[in-house]
């Protein structure tokens, strides 16, 4: 039940919240951005056309200001004129006058006496725009302002006043705002998606913080979820704890519950046992009785059996084993045994630690039973990941169990001894916990201490985490 | 020796007690755990046999309570769930063996035995110093390989001085131990007993397997041999 962070490898549909809200921010930032930056050119194009415009025109102001009529009606321009570019050739700037038909009076010295063929067309006193394209390709932007002159004794005569420069002037212009606008806008974008970033941790906090959370509680470092967290995901985490709580104290009704069932039965079985020491009971009684016993042994034993539950925390396996080891030392005391532990420490077992210690005190005492002088318990991890399996061994330096009884020793009922009543079902119990419950498998094979080896296997484990 | 049994259903209580008197030792029973707790940290008893179950209190509570009032004696739990865990917990808090129920009498007399006499340090069910042999099972006493006949009282107060061979035993301790709380404890009596006792187990008055330290108590001072 681990939260994990999905990074999309199954699609958009298991996108992360996080990568939801970054991938949305992402196209909001760059779809605003575009748009932006089109909006702020067009209105920077204007301006600079405009501002062309004006200039062309301040030309015109100005060279007519220095422009006057000789006795047969040519223009005379005083020279040189206060503006540098019309005196300087490739300036990209021009200027001309020419009468109504075009010819040209006068030209710039920036045009070197080659002045192109400029519009004459357009409504007297009315500057009006045009374009023309150089020999050279270069293009150039004009204005052209048609005016009656009067010269001599009330003479008139028609002239046109022409004004242009060349389109890079305007373009450079352009291509430099585009530059910096770039510049600025991509920066911006930068620093709302690192700001975004930012405002996502904090926001995903809370979620992180159930995360951890759950693992603490899967590691069995902590019994409930915190209540520090948002309004929002407060309910949430209420019903969490309500259910967490409501899981621990049905299993622990139901542990007080069984242990209760199997003091009030077995209470009176052990006084009808008693009872029945001296005076003897009826064969068929105390075959019955031996029923009883076994009957409540086994489903009591079952019952006790909890398996893997979510939530859990995974048990460890060494400091199982030395439990049990000291628990049979003291209880074989007299018989003075060898007890080697080979677990190595880390080693983790998924499931309910009750169910280990029956398994491992169960095989435990078995081998004590039988072995002359030694017992040993080892593991080993099989495998890694998602197929890792733990191995745990309980050897024995005793006669070993022939190969024809070892199927028969792991049925119910079918114990090679007939010792006291009510002390362990064995193997079988062990056999139906390991593979029914666990999903494991439980093997017999000759140890190599001598005697009899039994292998549990259970699907699934987890190393020591660091 | 003196045994406490704790155990709340009558009927079983009656027949641990009837079976570890019929063995011949002084039992003192109780029926709650809280008597029980009382008892065991008030009586001079040398074992109890404890339920786990019992309705008033956790029986492991009432072992882990003995053991941190520094009481020593062993202890043997009986448990109706038999589960490893129950087990480990309980020999963890201080037991030193479980049975679980239903169990045979004679099982719950064979553990009370072992017990008992691995608390003396003796690890076998046949005591042996000198020339006397004591077998704890059948509770047959030979002296140089010919049987003895004991009374039930001499044979438990020569199981005591046999199982504490080495150790001054005061008359009162003696007398704490092989009398259960409600009988009628005189000094005399068990000076005149050990005489008695003392004349059966070396007639001829060479051995000397019992000093008397005067003023302090009795010692069983031969040598074990094995066990």
């Amino acid at each position: 039940m681990a939260i994990t962070h999905d990074t999309g490898e199954h699609g958009l549909r298991n996108w992360s919240l996080r990568n939801r809200v970054l991938a949305a921010g992402f196209v909001t930032v760059a779809v605003f951005m575009v748009l932006t930056g089109i909006a702020l050119e067009q209105a920077f194009r204007e301006t600079v056309l405009t501002a062309s415009k004006e200039r062309l025109q301040a030309r015109i102001f100005m060279l007519m200001g220095r422009t006057e009529l000789d006795g047969s009606g040519r223009p005379v321009v005083f020279e040189p004129l206060p503006d540098a570019e019309l005196e300087v050739p490739g300036s990209g700037a021009l200027a001309a006058i020419s009468n109504l038909t075009g010819s040209v009076y006068w030209g710039s010295a920036s045009a070197l006496d080659n002045v192109p063929a400029l519009p004459i067309d357009g409504a007297f006193g009315v500057a009006s725009s045009g374009s023309i394209t150089l020999a050279n390709g270069e293009q150039m932007r004009t204005l052209s302002y048609p005016v009656y002159w009067e010269y001599g004794a009330d003479e008139v005569t028609g002239l046109v006043f022409h004004a242009a420069e060349s389109t890079r002037i305007v373009d450079d212009e352009l291509a430099r705002f585009r530059d910096r606008l770039q510049l600025w806008l991509g920066g911006a974008a930068l620093c709302l998606l690192a700001l975004q970033m930012l405002m996502l941790t904090w926001l995903m906090q809370p979620l992180r913080k159930v995360s951890q959370e759950l693992k603490l509680i899967e590691s069995g470092a902590r019994s409930t979820l915190g209540t520090q967290y948002p309004g929002e995901l407060l309910p949430l985490i209420r019903n969490l704890n309500g259910l967490l709580a409501v899981n621990r104290q049905r299993l622990q009704r139901y542990r007080n519950g069984l242990a209760d069932l199997a003091h009030s039965l077995k209470t009176p079985l052990a006084v009808i046992r008693a009872s029945s020491r001296g005076d003897g009971l009826d064969p068929a009684v105390q075959e019955q009785l031996g029923r009883i016993e076994a009957t409540v042994e086994y489903q009591l034993q079952r019952a006790a059996t909890f398996g893997r539950s979510p939530l859990a925390a995974p048990v460890d396996v060494q400091s199982a084993v030395k439990r049990i080891v000291e628990t049979l030392a003291k209880v074989y005391h007299a018989r003075n045994l060898q007890l080697d532990v080979e677990i190595p420490p880390g080693m983790k077992f998924i499931g309910d630690a009750a169910d280990l210690l029956e398994v491992l005190g169960n095989l435990g005492d078995n081998a004590c039973k039988w072995c002359k002088s030694q017992v040993q318990f080892s593991g080993t991890l099989i495998g890694t990941g998602q197929s890792a399996r733990l191995m745990l061994h309980v050897d024995d330096d005793g006669p070993g169990i022939p190969a024809e009884l070892r199927a028969r020793v792991l049925q119910r009922g079918g114990r090679l001894d007939s010792q006291t009543p009510g002390q362990g079902l064995g193997l079988a119990m062990v056999r139906e916990m390991v593979v029914e419950v666990y999903q494991g498998a439980l093997e017999i094979t000759t140890s190599p201490l001598g005697g009899t080896r039994i292998s549990c296997i259970f699907p699934g484990a987890a190393e020591a985490q660091a | 020796m003196r045994v406490l049994v704790v155990e709340d259903e009558t009927a079983l209580r009656q027949q641990l007690v009837d079976a570890l008197r019929g063995a011949g030792w002084a039992v003192d029973q109780s029926g709650t755990g809280q008597e029980g707790l009382y008892m065991g940290n008030e009586f001079p008893i040398d074992l109890a046999i404890l339920d786990l179950g019992l309705p008033d209190m956790d029986g492991l509570d009432i072992m882990r309570a003995w053991r941190a009032d520094g009481r020593t004696f062993p202890v043997l739990i009986l448990t109706a769930r038999g589960r490893w865990n129950e087990k480990v917990m309980g020999l963890e808090s201080g037991a030193d063996d479980y049975l679980v129920k239903p169990f045979h009498i004679e099982e719950v007399l064979a553990r009370v035995r072992a017990l008992i006499r691995r608390a003396g340090g003796w690890a076998n069910s046949i005591l042996k110093a000198g020339n006397i042999r004591l077998d704890t099972a059948s509770q047959q006493v030979t002296i140089d390989n010919a049987p003895v006949t004991l009374t039930a009282f001499e044979y438990r107060l020569l199981e005591y001085l046999m199982l504490h061979a080495g150790e001054v035993i005061s008359k009162t301790t003696l007398a704490e131990h092989l009398y259960a709380e409600d009988s009628d404890r005189d000094s005399n009596v068990l000076e005149v007993l050990i005489g008695r006792l003392r004349r059966k187990i070396d007639p001829g008055g060479v051995h000397l397997p019992i000093d008397t330290l005067r003023g302090r108590g009795y010692r069983f001072s031969l040598e074990r041999i094995s066990g």
